[in-house]
């Protein structure tokens, strides 16, 4: 379904219907239940992440409530809030980059904002400058490395005065936990982003998405070995190819024997899929199950 | 000996962190003769990738081993040995040089463990098997003189040197005992999942090129001593009886996959090179299959490597040097290198004694 500017309202509305379930995990502590400001945060930020998804990529309901699932999901109960900043942060300057004016300098600003909740951010203004330095755009490339550095700083600065510091070391296991919900998107992503998808996507004009996608497949492969890095952050970018991912997709499950000699392709691919989307479906039934006893037995 | 001889090579205190840049030597070299041996058979584009699932494979087979940590598993010592013979077999026109370097792999494999009689068995097959489908006995039967050739030249110098010593009666009553002593039936079932993880990758290309249709012939193969029909019909034998012998071990030991890794690599191989003949790709519908094959192939790389992964990341985590060489020394005082199968022999009568419950 291709929400229109009529249906927007009702897709945001699943996607707070598919996401509170889903934060259910991140909130729930053995010994205080469910944290309220937690599942909050985790909510919010996961619907406002699908928001504006919807609003900077024409895509389909599916692709926007997929987010809305995965996104409280992989989000881990120590680094929820902040987590969830840099979420909200990411996703809007995501949105705000591919403008002009006052828009981009509120992408900037937004992707520094981001920076400070999480360090792994600065794959965004990493990519940007990368793309500048690449076009020859010196100026640019300061402003985007300088405001991502200032933001990390800060937000280094303020972990260290008012918390804990921050995490360097995760434990391996739960990252390739997210990572292994998050393969669908990931290989939906990258068939979208190898695809060159038409103008359809607005994603599409923005010239830095490709070095975007190389910086965020560094830090996701930095992730993997236990390194204090948000994985959902790096793999947030190819939620923007999914639409075009699909797309593709549906054209090659639509022809029984395409390419002339390898059939079922289409078929082996979507069955490949179905595997690793399995994981998130439990997942996210788990949530379901949680609330459904946490409010049928008290919290 | 071999283990001995690596000592002396890189003197160090009785650690598994001195074994390091001696069984990164080994596997490097085996890194190294694969890609040739895939380059020749497959073509530079997939050369790259298919020894990068090589690597994952093996890795993966060590990294997740509880014995010892897949250190100093003679599977490891093996691997260059084995795939020089293998592409001796394949790949070396000439036949009397080809049946020589594949007698000398042979012999050295057979050297370190008895477990490449698979392959033995595997290659002489396919040569009897070729000389019967072309009717060409002579020839034939040249290559199998300098294979034995080969294994002599290979087996002769550590027989004299045991001999030497006095030690051959003892290694070869060892040989008569202590060989076969972990086969012992189809007891295992089918292996658990994160067993069968490293070859996942190889098996969705295997997937997908035998669901394909290629178009042309495949038996022109220039650069190869046999047809390309003929080198995939040894490969997948191989596989296949490489997992036959897996499935009747009564061990469950992850190093014991790394023999598998070789022939289900190499059938990955061919099974790529089925859809690349398979495809138009000037035409967008193959240009998508393409994409979509690889896209697969990589979330599945991703997966495979997600075991190894952890392994690595929690053994450097937790490694100890002191407390390392502490557990070494103690293997090595228990486990002396020229009584190892007196100790083993031992360990197995005592599991049987304690397993009947009879003193």
């Amino acid at each position: 379904m291709m929400p229109n500017r009529n249906t927007r309202w009702w897709v945001v509305l699943v996607a707070v219907l598919i996401a509170s379930p889903a934060a259910m995990p991140a909130a729930y502590d053995a010994s205080a239940g469910v944290r309220l400001d937690v599942w909050l945060v985790v909510t919010a930020s996961a619907v406002f992440a699908s928001a504006c998804l919807l609003v900077s990529s024409r895509c389909d309901a599916f692709t926007v409530w997929s987010l809305a699932a995965l996104a409280p999901l992989a989000t881990s109960a120590e680094t929820s809030l902040t987590g969830g900043g840099a979420l909200i942060a990411t996703s809007l300057a995501v949105t705000l980059l591919d403008h002009g004016s006052w828009r981009h300098a509120a992408g900037v600003l937004s992707m520094s904002l981001a920076c400070a909740c999480d360090v792994t951010a600065m794959v965004l203004p990493i990519g940007c400058t990368w793309h500048a330095v690449g076009t020859g755009q010196w100026r640019r490339a300061s402003v985007f490395i300088a405001m991502g550095l200032a933001g990390s700083a800060a937000g280094w600065w303020v972990m260290w005065s008012v918390a804990d510091p921050p995490l360097t070391r995760l434990a391996v296991h739960e990252t390739h936990r997210t990572v292994m919900l998050l393969l669908p998107v990931l290989m939906l992503g990258w068939a979208g982003q190898a695809a060159r998808p038409g103008a359809s996507s607005r994603a599409d004009v923005m010239p830095w998405f490709r070095v975007w996608c190389l910086a965020a497949s560094i830090g996701l492969g930095l992730g993997l070995t236990g390194l204090g890095v948000n994985v959902l952050l790096c793999v947030l970018l190819w939620w923007w190819r999914v639409p075009s991912g699909l797309a593709d997709l549906r054209a090659l499950i639509g022809h029984s024997r395409t390419g002339g000699g390898v059939r079922y392709v289409g078929v082996l691919v979507g069955m490949v899929l179905a595997i690793l989307a399995v994981p998130g479906l439990r997942g996210w039934f788990g949530g379901v199950l949680m609330g459904w006893l946490l409010l049928t037995e008290g919290m | 000996m071999l283990t001995g001889w690596c000592y002396r090579l890189a003197a160090g205190p009785p650690s598994r962190v001195t074994l390091v840049p001696i069984e990164t030597f080994f596997l490097v070299a085996a890194y190294a003769l694969f890609w040739c041996l895939s380059q020749r058979l497959f073509g530079r584009a997939y050369a790259g990738a298919l020894t990068l699932m090589f690597a994952l494979g093996q890795n993966s087979y060590t990294a997740l081993e509880s014995t010892n940590d897949g250190f100093d598993t003679n599977e490891t010592y093996m691997l260059v040995p084995m795939l020089a013979a293998v592409y001796a077999h394949l790949a070396v026109i000439p036949p009397v040089r080809r049946g020589l370097l594949r007698g000398l792999g042979i012999g050295c494999a057979l050297l370190v463990k008895q477990s490449a009689a698979v392959l033995c068995g595997a290659l002489i097959v396919h040569v009897l098997f070729e000389a019967v489908i072309h009717r060409r006995y002579r020839p034939a039967m040249v290559d199998l003189a300098m294979t034995v050739s080969g294994v002599f030249l290979a087996v002769m110098p550590v027989l004299v040197l045991l001999g030497a010593r006095g030690w051959l009666s003892l290694h070869l009553a060892d040989l008569r005992d202590l060989s076969g002593l972990h086969v012992g039936g189809f007891t295992l079932g089918v292996p658990p999942g994160y067993v069968l993880l490293p070859l996942l990758p190889a098996a969705w290309w295997v997937l997908v090129g035998g669901l394909s249709n290629p178009q042309g012939r495949f038996d022109a193969a220039p650069t190869l001593s046999v047809s390309w029909r003929s080198a995939c019909v040894l490969v997948v034998a191989w596989f296949g009886t490489e997992a036959v012998t897996l499935a009747t071990l009564i061990k469950p030991a992850t190093h014991y996959y790394q023999l598998l890794v070789i022939p289900a690599v190499l059938t990955a191989g061919f099974g790529i090179t089925r859809i690349t003949r398979s495809l138009d790709v000037q035409q967008s519908a193959g240009m998508r299959v393409r994409r979509w094959v690889g896209v697969t192939t990589a979330v599945l790389l991703l997966i495979a490597a997600m075991p190894v992964i952890g392994a690595a990341v929690r053994h450097g985590r937790s490694f100890d040097r002191t407390e390392d060489e502490r557990v070494f020394s103690a293997w090595l005082a228990a486990w002396p290198a020229y009584g190892t199968a007196d100790a083993l022999r031992k360990t197995v009568q005592t599991g049987r004694t304690t397993s009947s419950g009879q003193p």
